[in-house]
């Protein structure tokens, strides 16, 4: 037994004490004095989301952040920037950085095959063990992917007390429950700016979730900056600063990638795609009113909707756009769409009769919808790219390739039923989409978008995604599911807010084994998980009264600059700038031209 | 040239909504530079001025003040950001003024005020009202009191919008405006989370850009008491969730008041008793009432104990320095939700009750307490404002009384209330801490605070509303994203004329409200679907 260890044993004595005082850094109370909190408050310094097996005792040792050494039997610039990354997170603990003895000095990073992976992807094996041993953490794992997901759950362990940081003795064997973990933002509706996006990324890691599912272009706004078609964002975005450009598209994915995250597009089609028409009018099909073409029919169509499945061209555009795409985005998946196209447009244009007839469709739309669904999933194909789409075209009867993933969306609970006692209806689409042997996603029963007041986040902690079936065989066509938070509501006001913590409910669930369902003791480690991710400068909303400690959102940098309450933008500052300064030039320059004899 | 009166411009929204609408409604265009909330008398035509950024300045025409003076730097800085100040040195130069004030028709704006204002504090019967007009490139504001003259300044700097190459421009109008109710509030409830005085700076300002004019201050609650008390620094010691950084020092309070009062806002502490107490008693030994389980006191404690003879000489000495630090003429003194439970089980109570032959009638010792409060306030000089329950109760209230109506079924009860007398507020239809999928600012738009069975003189007795944000799932993350623009709706409802109540026709000039409170550094969420501002929201 050496010092280190004899110091911890001294300690002990204080230990229970410890553990509760630093429980206390994140506290969540009743809504009234007659409802005290359920649950189990000790359970709040276990990681989020909870580890397969984990094991501790009450020694707790002391680490100093600032001399921590992170050791790594592998060369790669994942592990390398992830080090850099949990020194600035762990560096947040308020210590006494002078201090000279630390229990634990080194976090020891052990890969077993000693690769360093180019992208994640799925299925990618996440596996690692942490144990603590006499001076050290040992992070051993098979891929650079189980060395992130280990690093977050030592951050995890840290606490800090009187002055010092703290970990307690863990053995910890971790792999997720579902490989894909998603979340899905839309920029279409609201466009959202680069830094929420990256914040986003770093909460998904914090939270241990791994695909950015992002719906990039839709009906709204066309804000993806195409090299092969830039008319389709110089028309179709909100203005030309609200765009993706491929330099941006190319740091998501960077930011993503050291993060374990991939980042999946959706280019969705064929309907929701109002926006493309704007830069590519001719990719619409013309929906005709009144015996005209190109004539709205309010709330039925608009003037030109959905991709007009009869031209060739349509195919060609997208073969290219695709193309580009596929050395734009780096993951293996890209996700089609194919939700929502709804047939009236195509039902009134005569063009789309003749063509139906021409084919055989026999007055089917679902035929022509399959006909579009296979040419363009063709063309993806063609690609080298695997394919996701929403479950509309299994509803509609359309014979889909057996690759594809198919991510089901819809449930039959309405979106606004609140009660408590309402449950998620969307088991018989799961079931309906098994029965044709596609693997899926689940995220039906995480629309993040719809809101309830106070603890919605339980209802998503609730929902199982293999609660459709018994049959192994079928659970097994769950490759994991997907928290999706549309843009109708949200822009950079709110995003980061609505998502977390509420996101971290469905991250659980994903992670976390199947009998880790006990909300109320949950509730205090969700609390952490959101005073964590606060600390850490992600602006997490609150799931009940409390507070978090000494810190809480917006607490520093307190300096007087910071103090003036109304902001200014750039663009305001800068024409003022502009004004003045063309100004100051004419002045300039009249007063030379008058000394000009 | 077309003319039009406020109608005919909510005639012209009305069809550019439905040209918008027969696109699939995928998008609604904002207006441009018209104000929120609607004034009282609007017309405005569509002769334009630029506005001369360099040279812009406003002057004061007659009274001089505090007030205004700091309310010109505020709102040059809204209209060209933060770096106009910069170039006030080098307007000093005549020859600079002479150089560049032929550049944009408008460099001046003229203000009026009658009453003289130096540091003076509003009240609820503050004359609001002022009259605007842009015309012949003259723009001239003028009101009896400076708080009206405020109000014309935010409706002015709403005027001004940006042509698309960037100028910054203001179309002729004539306002004549003034508030339909003299009470215009939102409560914030830093107890349940504690918001950081920076923050309730930022909501004051997002409250004088919707024309707000009370910080109904929820300061304490059950689960944190974070107001620093002079004459007892235990309550926050002990009940603040963190004394170091959670509380409100007498620094941080006079700021809030001081920053309030120069944007014509009032601030009403609320310090509810006897419920709602919790987070008191950890300060204040002795002050709430022993719970029993049988005949031993169980550990837990219920509202404040209205039968030890220490309860009222405490609360007369808080409530005089309560009195001494927020300069307004009314306290909120809450007493809602007064549970019985605790005062049933303490044996002391039950004596007390029989002395003073109450029976088993609790409400009766809630009345008690109440009364013997009223008067402390009474004998302080100052005004109250009570929840429903207190009048519910049946205590005896001052007739100046204001009762504050938070509970469902709130038309009969403010027909109640006003059938006795009293000046009563609406709350019932705005607890936007209720929050539920889309756009829900629609229903607190419609709900009209004079609509129940009642006489003209019972209507005129409602003195306005409140919109509350409760604090159980709000802090600093989210508190102003979702408020605003959702408390706009309730800020136009308790403003403008009663007939100014179509969402449809609303909808294009909250966009552009939000948009506008966005590029003045407020994180205004999106509350009417897919859409984009010019500016996007950045954290300051």
């Amino acid at each position: 037994m050496n010092a280190h260890r004899w110091n911890a044993v001294l300690l002990y004595g204080c230990v229970s004490l410890i553990g509760i005082l630093s429980l206390g850094k994140g506290e969540i109370m009743f809504i009234a004095e007659r409802l005290p909190l359920k649950g189990d408050r000790t359970l709040s310094d276990v990681p989020w989301p909870m580890p397969e097996k984990w094991s501790r005792d009450n020694d707790t040792f002391t680490v100093l952040p600032s001399s921590l050494k992170f050791d790594s039997n592998t060369e790669c610039d994942i592990i390398d920037d992830a080090i850099r990354r949990y020194r600035d997170v762990i560096g947040l603990f308020k210590h006494d950085a002078s201090a000279d003895d630390s229990d634990i000095t080194k976090v020891e990073i052990s890969l077993g095959k000693g690769t360093c992976d180019e992208f994640p992807y799925l299925d990618m094996d996440e596996t690692y063990t942490l144990v603590t041993e006499m001076d050290k953490v040992v992070i051993s794992c098979k891929t650079v992917w189980g060395a992130l997901r280990g690093l977050e759950t030592f951050s995890q362990l840290l606490f800090e007390e009187s002055g010092k940081v703290w970990m307690r003795n863990w053995n910890i064997s971790d792999k997720p429950r579902f490989s894909h973990r998603g979340f899905m933002i839309d920029t279409s509706r609201h466009y959202l700016p680069l830094s929420i996006i990256k914040k986003h990324l770093d909460a998904m890691a914090w939270s241990k979730m791994n695909v950015l599912h992002w719906h990039i272009v839709d009906a709204q706004s066309f804000p993806f900056v195409s090299t092969t078609f830039p008319e389709l964002s110089d028309k179709g975005s909100f203005t030309p600063r609200h765009v993706y450009k491929p330099e941006d598209v190319a740091e998501v994915i960077g930011h993503a990638r050291l993060r374990g995250i991939r980042v999946i597009p959706e280019f969705d089609t064929p309907g929701h795609t109002h926006s493309w028409g704007k830069g590519k009018p001719e990719l619409l099909t013309p929906c005709w009113n009144d015996g005209e073409p190109m004539r709205a029919k309010y709330g039925v169509y608009n003037k030109a909707e959905n991709f007009d499945p009869t031209k060739e061209t349509t195919f060609t555009f997208l073969q290219q756009l695709m193309s580009e795409v596929k050395d734009v985005f780096k993951d293996e998946f890209i996700h089609a769409g194919m939700d929502e196209a709804h047939y009236m447009c195509w039902q009134s244009s005569p063009n789309i009769t003749e063509f139906m007839e021409e084919k055989g469709f026999n007055g089917s739309y679902a035929k022509l919808e399959e006909y579009y669904v296979s040419r363009a999933l063709d063309v993806i194909g063609g690609t080298g790219k695997n394919v996701i789409m929403w479950q509309d075209p299994i509803d509609n009867g359309v014979t889909v390739n057996k690759s594809a993933i198919v991510e089901v969306w819809k449930n039959k609970r309405s979106n606004i039923d609140c009660a408590q006692n309402s449950v998620d209806m969307w088991q018989e689409f799961a079931s309906h989409v098994a029965k044709s042997g596609n693997r899926m996603i689940i995220s039906s029963c995480w629309y993040l978008n719809y809101l309830c007041y106070g603890e919605d986040w339980r209802r998503f902690y609730a929902c199982d995604p293999h609660s459709f079936t018994e049959k192994q065989s079928e659970k097994d066509l769950v490759v994991g599911g997907e928290a999706c938070l549309w843009g109708e509501f949200v822009d950079g006001t709110n995003f980061l807010q609505r998502s977390w913590p509420r996101a971290a409910a469905a991250a659980e669930r994903l992670w976390s084994p199947s009998h880790v369902t006990d909300a109320n003791t949950a509730a205090f480690r969700l609390d952490a998980h959101r005073c964590r991710l606060l600390r850490r400068g992600v602006p997490a909303q609150p799931v009940l009264p409390g507070y978090c400690g000494d810190y809480d959102y917006g607490f520093e940098p307190e300096t007087p600059s910071t103090s003036e309450p109304c902001g200014t933008n750039g663009a305001d500052t800068d024409s003022v700038r502009f004004a003045v300064t063309t100004k100051v030039l004419i002045v300039l320059l009249s007063l030379l031209i008058a000394t000009i004899p | 040239m077309v003319e039009g009166s406020r109608k005919m411009v909510s005639l012209l929204f009305v069809l550019s909504l439905f040209s918008a609408l027969s696109d699939a409604k995928l998008s609604v265009t904002p207006t441009k530079g018209v104000p929120w909330p609607m004034p009282m008398d609007y017309k405005t035509t569509g002769k334009q001025n630029t506005v001369d950024a360099a040279s812009f300045r406003f002057t004061t025409r007659s009274v001089e003040c505090d007030i205004l003076l700091d309310a010109y730097v505020r709102y040059r800085e809204a209209i060209f950001g933060r770096n106009a100040d910069r170039f006030h040195a080098m307007r000093q130069s005549p020859k600079f003024v002479q150089m560049f004030s032929q550049e944009g028709d408008i460099g001046e704006v003229s203000v009026d005020v009658s009453k003289p204002c130096q540091g003076s504090y509003p009240s609820l019967e503050s004359d609001e009202s002022y009259s605007l007009s842009v015309a012949n490139g003259q723009v001239m504001i003028s009101a009896q009191e400076v708080w009206g003259a405020l109000w014309g300044l935010e409706t002015f700097v709403q005027l001004v919008y940006k042509s698309d190459t960037g100028e910054y421009m203001v179309n002729d109008t004539i306002i004549s405006d003034k508030p339909r109710f003299a009470h215009r509030g939102l409560l914030l409830d830093t107890s349940r989370h504690f918001l950081s005085t920076r923050n309730l700076l930022r909501n004051l300002d997002a409250m004088a850009q919707n024309k707000l004019n009370v910080f109904h201050w929820h300061i304490v609650d059950d689960q944190s008491f974070p107001y620093e008390s002079m004459a007892f620094p235990e309550l926050s010691n002990k009940g603040s969730y963190f004394p170091e950084s959670q509380v409100y020092t007498p620094t941080d309070v006079a700021e809030v008041i001081e920053f309030a009062r120069l944007r014509g806002i009032r601030v009403v502490a609320e310090f509810d008793s006897p419920g709602h107490t919790q987070s008191w008693g950890l300060g204040q030994k002795g002050f709430l009432t022993e719970c029993y389980s049988g005949v031993k006191p169980d550990g837990s404690y219920g509202p404040a104990d209205p039968t030890l003879n220490t309860t009222f000489p405490f609360l007369k000495q808080f409530f005089a320095e309560v009195a001494s630090v927020f300069p307004d003429q009314y306290i909120h003194l809450g007493g809602d939700e007064v549970s019985f439970t605790c005062w049933q089980s303490n044996p002391v109570i039950k004596d007390f009750m029989q002395k003073m032959s109450y029976g088993t009638n609790y409400a009766k010792l809630e009345e008690y307490y109440m009364q013997n409060l009223l008067d402390i306030i009474n004998s302080l000089k100052r005004g109250y404002i009570i929840w429903q329950e207190v009048i519910d109760n049946g205590a005896k209230v001052r007739p100046d009384t204001v009762v504050e109506v938070w509970k469902g079924g709130w038309e009969e009860e403010m027909e109640k209330v006003t059938k006795q007398g009293y000046k009563t507020l609406l709350a019932s239809c705005w607890y936007l801490n209720y929050i539920s999928y889309g756009s829900d600012w629609t229903t607190y738009y419609t709900c009209d605070p004079q609509k129940f069975n009642g006489t003209d003189a019972q209507k005129a007795l409602v003195m306005g509303g409140e919109l509350a944000m409760w604090g159980e799932y709000v802090d600093d993350t989210n508190v102003l994203s979702r408020l605003w623009p959702r408390a706009s709706a309730v800020a136009e409802r308790l403003w403008s004329p009663q007939d100014v109540n179509y969402p449809l026709v609303a909808e294009p000039r909250l966009i552009e409200q939000r948009c506008r409170m966005i590029r003045r550094g407020i994180p205004a969420e999106p509350v009417t679907g897919p859409g984009t501002c010019p500016v996007e929201y950045r954290e300051p």
